[in-house]
């Protein structure tokens, strides 16, 4: 039924070679690509060209008070969340519904740990110690950057938990369909890994 | 369903095998950290490491080392190209005599 209105969502298009939402997920993640790099671009400037003294100096390693261990154990937990992902789609691809439901759940589980991590153990004693979006121009762009990482986060978590409930019912009429449908899920959460990636050593380990 | 047997034996191993690497790289990166390399050396090791993790996630989570279609490795690379470019930028306004004058400044 839903191939008559949405036509290759199963077989490849004849002239992409992929199915349509996972063309459409790479356009979508070149955009994102381009986003987060617009903000990657912005530090890098600011950084640049940033007085060496004084109050607007850019803050060192020890100046900025953030935690490695809090950021390098949400690393963890992304990375674990990212092979939960793929046993996910790989218990599909096996027919297997319910182990992949199990992954998906345990993978929405791990990205909420992630941002209760970052908002209790990183947001709320940052901004009860003074460094808020005001502090510096470092801080403002940290909760931007962050702040949108985190927004694609919940982002993730929405689209998981509506393919572990309603969204599942498709299993029953289309199960290659729904595959590919967490396939899709499956390349935006591996690019919000990817992202974290990179944010991880620019915000809490270089100097 | 014997396709699909193939295709979880040869990803999985793939899978295992990133996600060690990906705990390892990490642990080097906050390792590497903790040493003063001088310059801006340790930008560029943090940066590579990151760019290997990265690919790794790619090829392996993302699937790209099985994907054959040109139009999205087009896609790509057109992506890659703009993305460098967007990265270069500040580098060429550092670079800008009219900016050099004003670096530095904005604070007062």
């Amino acid at each position: 039924m839903s191939a008559d209105v949405l036509p290759y969502t199963v077989k490849p298009h004849p002239i992409t070679g992929l199915y349509s939402g996972k063309f459409g997920m790479w356009l979508f993640l070149a955009s994102e690509v381009m986003l987060f790099g617009a903000f990657f671009s912005s530090y890098i400037l600011l950084k640049f060209s940033a007085p060496s003294e004084g109050a607007a100096a850019w803050p060192t390693h020890d100046e900025r008070h953030l935690s490695w261990v809090v950021a390098g154990a949400n690393t963890l937990v992304l990375i674990i969340s990212s092979v939960t992902m793929v046993m996910a789609w790989l218990s599909l691809k096996g027919n297997n519904l319910a182990k992949g439901r199990l992954f998906l759940g345990v993978t929405a589980a791990l990205a909420s740990l992630f941002l209760a991590f970052k908002i209790f153990l990183e947001y709320i004693p940052h901004w009860h110690e003074g460094y808020t979006t005001s502090h510096s121009v470092f801080f403002g762009l940290y909760y931007t950057m962050t702040g949108l990482h985190g927004l694609h986060v919940i982002g993730g978590i929405l689209v998981m938990v509506y393919f572990i409930g309603p969204g599942s019912k498709l299993w029953r009429s289309d199960p290659e369909y729904y595959t590919n449908r967490i396939e899709c899920t499956g390349l935006y959460w591996h690019f919000v890994d990817l992202v974290w990636i990179v944010l991880f050593p620019t915000l809490y380990l270089m100097n | 369903m014997e396709s699909a047997e193939r295709t979880t034996h040869k990803h999985s191993g793939a899978y295992v095998g990133v996600f060690v690497s990906l705990v390892v790289l990490t642990i080097v990166t906050v390792a590497v950290s903790t040493f003063d390399f001088g310059g801006s050396t340790n930008v560029v090791i943090a940066l590579a490491i990151a760019a290997v993790k990265g690919s790794l996630v790619a090829a392996i989570f993302m699937h790209l080392k099985w994907e054959s279609s040109r139009q999205l490795w087009w896609l790509i690379l057109c992506c890659a190209i703009f993305a460098f470019t967007l990265l270069l930028l500040p580098l060429f306004s550092v670079m800008d005599p009219p900016f050099q004058a004003q670096m530095g400044t904005w604070g007062d």
